[in-house]
């Protein structure tokens, strides 16, 4: 501590000090560059990443024959028919006739009605079939779980899914080793209604076969006898992930059948993982996963998001390939045999991590200071906002008339953020269809950057002083959710950079007015997700909030209680009159 | 005066002893202490190897009470056994070791299986306990003790909850040794980094086989693709298939040297390592010292047994029977060429 404390004073009596407070928003727009750079430069350069392993002992992935093959091949292909020809039917009617066969392979079965009443769903109603198979010999603590949903997330019949999960089941029935249950869940989407199910399962559900380990969502929506490749998606809600182990089982299983696997829909697979280019792309889209889950279309793996349950989807890509259906079913096989060995949970590994392809993996301990070092460019720019305005060199008494505006305006802002999701629901009462109240929302805000300075402009001590509020609020709620959600967290930082170029002196009002705009909450977020949808979304507020009222993803709130704090009082300080005089530069003089 | 005349008499008695003691060459008993430390479904093969070896030992002939087998798990009754019951150490399913005979004698099952146990047997110190569970050894003991699991540099895991490391182990021999309850030890380990156990070890008369040196992993051997686990190490897989190969009878005269020479690194994959006391190799040390029970016989000391007995079967007559049961039991004419009854006679005398 003492050598700490020497070195601070050296610092300060040699002026240094002064110097790198003079610097600061350089160095805070350094520090971003830097935080850019680690990501998308250093982390995916050649030993920065390691090559996935098995860390589990316990999990032994292919140590066992899959079975799932020619025997099964006409059981397969028996219900994909039946299954097949049930589309035209509805989902009361399906569900009743495939519980029947469920009952008739010994499972318990029941039926779980939803019933949203969020004012953002619409009261979606539906129902979910279910049903446990309960382990010969196990104790019936734990439970691994297979999911078919109906129609999956691009709302294509999912034939292939349903009946290979409901023939796997029927193979299980006559296996004797199972040392957990098995429950197979089929819901019509793999979206609230799962989420719901899985939430009602921790609650109060009829029938229940201990805490789920592990699930599997499978999405084969095509008619077709084989498929191209295996695509693995893994990125679950709030920046949860599943064990690493679990990703690697199946990505190791899958290989082991002679099936290309893809994660994240990028369509490299794990062979040509040589190039820095790909594991670049694997990381922009990981990230993006990362950030936007929940937002997107719901694959199914994120419903169990918050349970600590190990979820991944597979999904089948490609009319007609190399790989038959029954290769669909020896992968969810092999992956349950394999948990079906693990002891309690998966007890080492990663929860933390970034894929660079099937195969190749950061570990957090890699790209985590490029969530902290973002960070810190914020909180350079408070400490630089705070210098500017006088209260640490002069004897000005802290408490006066423009610091308690500062304050109050703070408080102001925090509390209009926090009932943004309140207004919203009010324009969603006025009938108007989604996407409407998504361009009304954005009118709003670039209404509010061109017009706040007519209600009110701070003086220059408050503005310097809500600016130093702003960005050391945006910089704590960044480190507290480094951790969490990284993906979010780097996004959030990153797209909301404009604010600390909007504050710069000697900008001129419209290109101050520009970078305010752009680093709005709304549109950087609305931008950004139609750059990556490829297409303009106007609804994605409401799916913003209806998410977060269903399934518990946390972007709405974070954003709104972060971001947008920080952004309002950014745009009413630029709205005030600059100080003339240089602070720190007087001190020094005095 | 009384002092010294005590003194002298221990002396001699000790001079004597030594000397006596040192003339026994062949031991008269055989035990053996077989260990499985590890639990666990993908531990399969530590239980494989174990039961592999104690049908072994059981084959060449040591009783099950002399026996000491400790299970840290049982993966026979293991939901994930496709094979209810059943314990196979090799794909083929050749023989099921825990069906094998009908006849098991399990001593420390599951988590009795402790350090703190093991080294109780080893140097018996339990206030209650059957004796069937005891290492009831004497000074004219063969002691094999085989030990599986995993393990590190000087130290090998109980059941992934303790660990016992090559120190407590030495200690343990030595305790053994100077309570007299062995002649020789043979100590053999199959574990990661094997050879670090014994390396440090100091008991008169240990020696020791490991499967792999400092920093090296010992192998399973192969996995059965239908149970989903490896079903023995490479280690033990060779040390059986030499037993099996050469010990057809209780008259095989091999030594350690050609179990050693066996077990090349082509077969283990790792290095195996060996210890032994002193000046002495592993060329002396016959094979069947270790495995091959003998019976505690001594010679009665009547003349003309043949003669006897056969009138016994002639005619039996009770009275001549209990006569001769009392004159076995004092015995008018001590002979004096049995090495025992010298030792029962400077004993008497002190």
């Amino acid at each position: 501590m003492s050598l700490l404390l020497a070195l601070i004073n050296k610092a300060v009596e040699s002026g240094i000090i002064w110097k790198i407070l003079r610097i600061l928003p350089i160095l805070s727009k350094l520090l971003l560059v830097i935080s850019v750079a680690l990501i998308f430069g250093i982390v995916p350069m050649d030993g920065s990443f390691r090559n996935t392993y098995i860390s589990e002992n316990a999990l032994m992935p292919n140590q066992a024959y899959s079975q799932f093959r020619e025997t099964e091949w006409n059981i397969v292909r028996g219900f994909r028919n039946e299954i097949s020809s049930l589309n035209i039917w509805n989902l009361d009617v399906r569900n009743r006739i495939v519980r029947n066969w469920l009952d008739d392979f010994g499972l318990e079965t029941d039926l779980f009605q939803t019933d949203f009443n969020s004012p953002f769903s619409n009261g979606l109603k539906s129902e979910v079939l279910y049903g446990v198979l309960n382990g010969q010999r196990c104790d019936g603590t734990e439970a691994m779980l297979i999911a078919a949903p109906w129609y999956n997330s691009e709302n294509n019949y999912n034939v292939g899914g349903v009946s290979v999960a409901v023939a796997l089941t029927k193979f299980f029935t006559n296996w004797p080793v199972w040392s957990k249950n098995i429950i197979l869940v089929i819901p019509e989407t793999p979206g609230f209604d799962l989420r719901a199910w899985v939430e009602s399962y921790h609650k109060d559900l009829k029938i229940t076969g201990g805490s789920i380990e592990t699930a599997m969502i499978l999405d084969y929506a095509m008619d077709s006898d084989s498929f191209d490749h295996l695509d693995v998606e893994y990125i679950g809600l709030n920046g949860g992930l599943p064990n690493l182990d679990m990703v690697n089982t199946a990505i190791h299983v899958a290989e082991n059948e002679g099936v290309k696997v893809s994660i994240n829909g990028m369509q490299s697979f794990s062979k040509p993982s040589n190039e820095f280019k790909n594991r670049l792309e694997h990381i922009a889209v990981g990230l993006q996963k990362m950030a936007f889950a929940g937002l997107e279309p719901l694959k199914g793996h994120e419903a169990f998001s918050g349970w600590r349950i190990q979820a991944i989807t597979l999904k089948a890509v490609g009319h007609g390939g190399n790989s038959d259906i029954t290769t669909f079913g020896r992968i969810p096989e092999a992956v349950t045999r394999s948990v079906n060995n693990l002891l309690e949970k998966f007890h080492q590994s990663f929860f933390f991590y970034l894929l660079l392809s099937p195969k190749l993996f950061v570990s957090i301990a890699n790209y985590i200071p490029a969530a902290i070092i973002l960070s810190v460019a914020y909180a350079a720019m408070a400490i630089h906002s705070i210098l500017k305005t006088g209260l640490l060199t002069s004897n000005d008494k802290f408490i006066d008339i423009q610091s308690i505006e500062a304050f109050v305006m703070y408080a102001v802002s925090l509390t209009v953020s926090i009932l943004y999701r309140q207004f919203v629901a009010l324009i969603q009462n006025n009938h108007l269809s989604t996407q409407q109240q998504g361009k009304f929302i954005l009118i709003l805000q670039v209404f509010f950057v061109f017009t706040s300075y007519r209600v009110y402009v701070p003086k220059s001590k408050t503005k310097a002083l809500m600016q130093a509020m702003a960005f050391m609020h945006f910089s704590l709620a960044l480190t507290l959710l480094l951790a969490l959600n990284f993906g979010l967290c780097f996004g959030m930082g990153v797209l909301a950079y404009p604010m600390v170029l909007a504050v710069e002196k000697n900008t001129s009002k419209l290109k101050q007015r520009m970078f305010l705009l752009i680093s709005n909450p709304f549109v950087a977020i609305f931008l950004m997700y139609s750059f990556t949808q490829d297409k303009w979304s106007w609804d994605l507020f409401n799916i913003m909030i209806s998410t977060w009222d269903n399934i518990r993803c946390w972007t709405w709130p974070v954003v709104s209680c972060s971001w947008l704090v920080s952004w309002i009082l950014v745009v009413i300080s630029c709205n005030g009159e600059d100080n003339v005089t240089d602070e720190p530069k007087r001190t020094k003089e005095d | 005066m009384l002092f010294e005349n005590n003194t002298f008499i221990v002396l001699l008695a000790f001079v004597l002893y030594i000397t006596i003691s040192c003339g026994i060459e062949d031991n008269t008993n055989n035990w053996a202490v077989l260990v499985c430390t590890s639990r666990f479904w993908f531990n399969y093969r530590h239980m494989a190897n174990t039961l592999s070896i104690y049908h072994t030992v059981k084959r060449l002939g040591i009783p099950d009470n002399q026996i000491i087998l400790m299970l840290a798990d049982d993966v026979s009754c293991n939901a994930r056994n496709l094979y209810p019951g059943s314990i196979f150490n090799n794909k083929d399913h050749n023989i099921d070791l825990y069906n094998f005979d009908n006849n098991i004698e399990v001593d420390y099952k599951g988590y009795e299986v402790t350090v703190d146990n093991f080294i109780k047997v080893l140097t018996n110190k339990f206030e209650y306990q059957t004796n069937s569970k005891r290492l009831l050894t004497n000074k004219d003991s063969n002691v094999f003790v085989y030990m599986t699991g995993h393990g590190g540099e000087n130290f090998l895991k109980f059941q992934d909850f303790e660990e016992i490391v090559s120190e407590d182990l030495n200690m343990a021999f030595n305790e053994m040794w100077l309570k007299e309850r062995y002649k020789q030890i043979f100590f053999m380990i199959d574990t990661c980094q094997a050879n670090t156990m014994f390396a440090k070890f100091d008991a008169p008369n240990v020696v020791s086989i490991g499967s792999s040196a400092l920093d090296e992993s010992s192998y399973s051997h192969h996995t059965d693709m239908d149970i989903g686990v490896a079903v023995i190490d490479r280690f033990t897989y060779y040390v059986l298939e030499f037993l099996e190969e050469n010990t057809k009878d209780r008259n095989y005269n091999g030594t350690l040297q050609d179990l050693y020479d066996y077990l090349s690194f082509d077969k283990v994959h790792s290095h195996i390592g060996y210890k032994i006391d002193g000046d002495k190799k592993l060329q002396d040390i016959k094979i069947m010292d270790f495995f091959g029970q003998k019976q505690q016989i001594e010679p009665l000391p009547v003349i003309d047994n043949e003669s006897y007995f056969k009138d016994l079967l002639t005619k039996v007559n009770h009275t001549i029977i209990n006569d001769k049961i009392n004159e076995l039991k004092n015995p008018k004419k001590i002979i004096t060429n049995s090495k025992k009854k010298l030792i029962n006679a400077i004993n008497k005398s002190i």
